[in-house]
């Protein structure tokens, strides 16, 4: 019986095995390289997730034996690559104040700046990405990966200043800056 | 330049499974596209291939699957029309069986499919659908039922 069926089969021409070959392999490297973009994209989240909130050299406990520095006339330090490696640092808006770290608020939150309390003595992003290198210290109050050097700070009307505070974000926009213990 | 074990394997159940794709698909256009798609999948997890209990088997299971995965709505019979009637003389055969294989439940259609065009064992047939070799043999038994009550296929399925 098998036999008489099978001759109902019609000959079928074989198919060309080197272009199936061909065809598997192309697919192949294409899954290896959406694992890879699919890796790294992860990769990238995670280490994303991890310094959106500050830039390390804000958060780093100042070194035992801090990185040779040069003083300056705004007195801001100067990093410079450790061991003659360059490296290059994640920020997010932020400021150091009272020796803590504030992050931006805005758009949450309309800045009501009140009384002027300081003013911003380092930018942090041109230093340390000029240097290319990380400061491992302690920063200068005011201190900001946010705004230009000699923006004014001031107190947030409504808000105590130890968690939150106004920041001049230049063409006349303030924004408001809120302490990670609040 | 020699062939490694998975090449082999291909180039020597090749045929059948041409076979097994034009028993699921009914003509021999879809067939060599099922079987081309089939296989390229093989070539992609050869290592699993040649490491399944039943190699040949599993091939099997990859066309059946890519077949399953293809199949995007009910089908009705489509056999081939011959170029002229008279060229091929078992064409009302073929017709009729590509006809009633499409009437099967999938599940019978490959049963048949595998061992009676295909040639496959129960043992193996058993291994490419995942069932045991009981249900083999009674979906077997249903399917030949069925593709007795066409007429012109009677004297084909007598046993």
């Amino acid at each position: 019986m098998t036999d008489r069926l099978r001759q109902l089969v019609p000959d079928l021409e074989p198919l060309d095995l080197w272009q199936v070959h061909r065809e598997a392999l192309r697919r192949r490297r294409r899954q290896h390289l959406v694992i890879a973009v699919a890796l790294v994209s992860a990769l990238a989240l995670v280490v994303g997730a991890t310094i959106r909130w500050w830039p390390r050299a804000i958060l780093a406990e100042p070194a035992a034996t801090p990185t040779s520095m040069t003083p300056t006339a705004t007195t801001c330090p100067t990093p410079v690559p450790r061991n003659g490696v360059f490296e290059i640092a994640g920020y997010a808006s932020g400021i150091y104040w009272n020796g803590g770290d504030f992050y931006v608020l805005e758009p949450t939150l309309t800045a009501e700046p009140g009384k002027r309390i300081g003013t911003v003595p380092c930018n942090i992003v041109d230093i340390q990405d000029k240097a290319r290198a990380i400061w491992r210290g302690s920063w200068p109050d005011g201190s900001s990966t946010a705004t230009r050097v000699g923006a004014a700070i001031a107190v947030q009307k409504g808000s105590p200043e130890s968690c939150r505070i106004a920041v001049d974000m230049g063409k006349g926009k303030w924004g408001v800056f809120q302490s990670k213990e609040c | 330049m020699a062939l490694n074990d998975f090449e082999e394997l291909v180039v020597r159940e090749q045929a059948g499974v041409l076979r097994l794709a034009w028993a699921l698909t009914g003509n021999p256009e879809d067939a060599r596209d099922l079987a081309q798609e089939a296989l390229i999948r093989a070539f992609t997890k050869q290592r699993l291939v040649l490491r399944a209990k039943v190699p040949r088997a599993y091939l099997r299971t990859i066309v059946l699957n890519t077949w399953r995965s293809q199949r995007r709505r009910p089908e009705s019979p489509r056999a081939e029309v011959p170029d002229s009637p008279t060229e091929d003389a078992i064409a009302l055969e073929r017709q009729a069986l590509v006809a009633a294989l499409a009437q099967l439940p999938q599940q019978q259609r490959a049963v048949v499919a595998l061992r009676h065009l295909d040639d496959l064992s129960v043992r193996e047939t058993a291994a490419a659908l995942g069932c045991s070799e009981q249900t083999v043999t009674t979906q077997t038994a249903r399917a030949l039922d069925r593709l007795r009550s066409n007429p012109v296929l009677r004297d084909l399925v007598e046993v």
